[in-house]
């Protein structure tokens, strides 16, 4: 059972996951790597994958996965936020899990799913390295602490998108816009967000009219600002305030991922 | 490294899962049959290991297997019928995302090693299951690489089905959410007659009783369903999944997949 000994050796570590300080690695074309499971390999994990992480710049509205389409590579962000969307046949949309510098997006593929589910488009841009879905698979078994870590993120995944399942269908519009103004200013680090509410209302999964409304309701209260094309959060705790609790619920789940 | 690499390899469980070929019916420590199906995909070696702390229960309908933010005591491997995973917020409503049956465990988080869940899981169709105690089970893990791996994969495709569930409770209307929801439940307990009660499925469904009852009359008028006491009967299983948004196929794939198939 030596193999059993190994994989389970990364489980115990998971505890207390200490990943390296953001830029103590680089990837092949030698720009720091800031994201937390990568930092969180130990060094001959990390020497296997590293020759074949590719840095990429990941502007916004960039799409990384396709409903139904094949998952040609995974990432891994340094920066920057991915949204996990749900397409209806209907053509309306909501999103359904966000993905950061804590997680990898291409999940599926950790269990030989090679459509993915969900569009996965970047909604904060940012930058990050991919790796080929051929490569990630042949490599993964070898990497018993790389998949340790993976499969805790996916369970914390699935936490937050349970509480993002009630949160769309229990809390109103204005709560849930509060939230995810919030969830998104955590993986920005920056006061003005660039998005329409024309997006906002794809991953809020309501018409425009709605959004419009609800975020004119939080700037008549002095917690957000809105200009064209830009959400600028004026007040942060009056917004946390506003927001249902599913965000508080989110951001402890976020704490056991290292994320804040 | 490559030595452990080869092994996982080896180990077959990125695979088909054996259950199909198994040979002879697998018992628990009471020699009571297992039908759990993740028990059923792991090597004799390790379902070996795992038997003897094998404790049978019975599960009646309602019963909280666990409660939100309690430690968890238990993992649960059922045999049969259906829990429900629900979230609670803090006025007091409820909704349901996810649903484990056969295919599934309840007590997922401690094969990551948290020791509590955020979320109620309660028995939504009455059932058995074969239970082994937290600290065991993590004890055990250390040395069954592959109900390790086959865990985590299930963790994944319960993740597909939480997000799934999270669009549908959006986008989706209540009547083709029901018509949804009775199909998963259907799929799970193999009879016509589901002993539910138009107060449950709001709480599932996160919605009042008036509009799940509104809507169960909707499909009972189409002669999908008939409502009676407690109960709703599936008459026409087709015109039902016609009925039901297209998130009961996705979910459906995703349990293809979990099954290796």
């Amino acid at each position: 059972m030596a193999n059993g000994d190994v994989t389970v050796e990364g489980t115990a570590q998971l505890g207390r996951l200490v990943p390296l300080l953001p830029g103590a690695r680089n990837d092949a074309a030698g720009k720091a790597i800031n994201n937390v499971i990568l930092l969180s390999l130990p060094d001959e994990e990390y020497n296997l994958l590293r020759p074949h992480l590719e840095s990429v710049e990941l502007p916004q509205h960039k799409i990384l996965h396709e409903p139904g389409e094949k998952i040609d590579q995974a990432y891994f962000l340094n920066d920057g936020m991915t949204s996990l969307v749900a397409m209806s046949v209907d053509g309306r949309s909501v999103e359904v899990g966000i993905t950061g510098r804590e997680g990898m997006v291409g999940m599926s593929l950790t269990v030989g799913l090679l459509r993915g589910t969900f569009r996965a488009i970047m909604q904060m841009s940012g930058s990050g390295t991919r790796i080929s879905a051929e490569i990630f698979q042949t490599v993964l078994p070898c990497c018993p602490t790389l998949r340790s870590q993976l499969s805790r993120f996916a369970l914390m995944q699935g936490l937050q998108v349970a509480q993002l399942a009630a949160c769309n269908r229990l809390h109103d519009i204005d709560q849930r816009l509060a939230r995810w103004l919030l969830m998104c200013q955590d993986r920005v680090d920056s006061q003005s967000l660039p998005l329409t509410h024309e997006f906002l209302a794809q991953m809020l999964g309501t018409g425009r009219p709605s959004v419009t409304l609800a975020a004119g309701a939080l700037e008549s209260s002095g917690l957000i600002e809105n200009m064209r094309g830009t959400v600028r959060v004026v007040n942060r705790k009056s917004l946390e305030q506003a927001a249902c609790e599913c965000y508080a619920v989110i951001q402890h789940f976020n704490g056991g991922l290292g994320l804040k | 490294m490559s030595e452990a690499c080869e092994s996982l390899q080896g180990s077959g469980v990125e695979r088909k899962p054996r259950g199909e070929n198994r040979r002879s019916i697998r018992t628990d420590s009471t020699g009571r049959p297992v039908h759990n199906s993740i028990l059923q995909s792991i090597s004799d070696t390790e379902y070996n290991l795992l038997r003897k702390h094998l404790e049978p229960v019975d599960l009646p309908q309602r019963h909280i297997l666990h409660e939100a933010g309690a430690k968890l005591e238990f993992a649960y491997f059922l045999n049969d019928g259906m829990a429900s995973v629900v979230v609670l917020t803090s006025d007091g409503r409820s909704v349901e995302v996810a649903i484990i049956g056969r295919e599934g465990i309840v007590g997922t988080p401690l094969a990551v090693g948290l020791s509590r869940g955020p979320h109620r899981i309660v028995m939504q169709i009455a059932g058995s299951a074969v239970r082994v105690k937290s600290a065991v089970l993590r004890e055990t893990l250390q040395s069954t690489a592959d109900l390790y791996l086959i865990w985590n994969r299930y963790v994944l495709i319960q993740g597909l089905q939480i997000a799934q569930i999270a669009a549908c409770n959006r986008l989706h209307e209540i009547e083709q959410r029901l018509a949804r929801w009775l199909l998963m439940c259907q799929d799970r307990v193999e009879t016509e007659t589901l002993l539910v009660t138009h107060e449950f499925l709001a709480q599932m469904l996160g919605t009042g009783r008036p509009s799940v009852s509104l809507a169960a009359g909707i499909l009972q008028r189409g002669g999908l369903i008939e409502n009676v006491r407690g109960a709703v009967t599936i008459l026409d299983r087709p015109g039902l999944e016609a009925a039901s948004c297209e998130c009961y196929f996705v979910m459906q794939r995703f349990g293809a997949v979990s099954n290796g198939q």
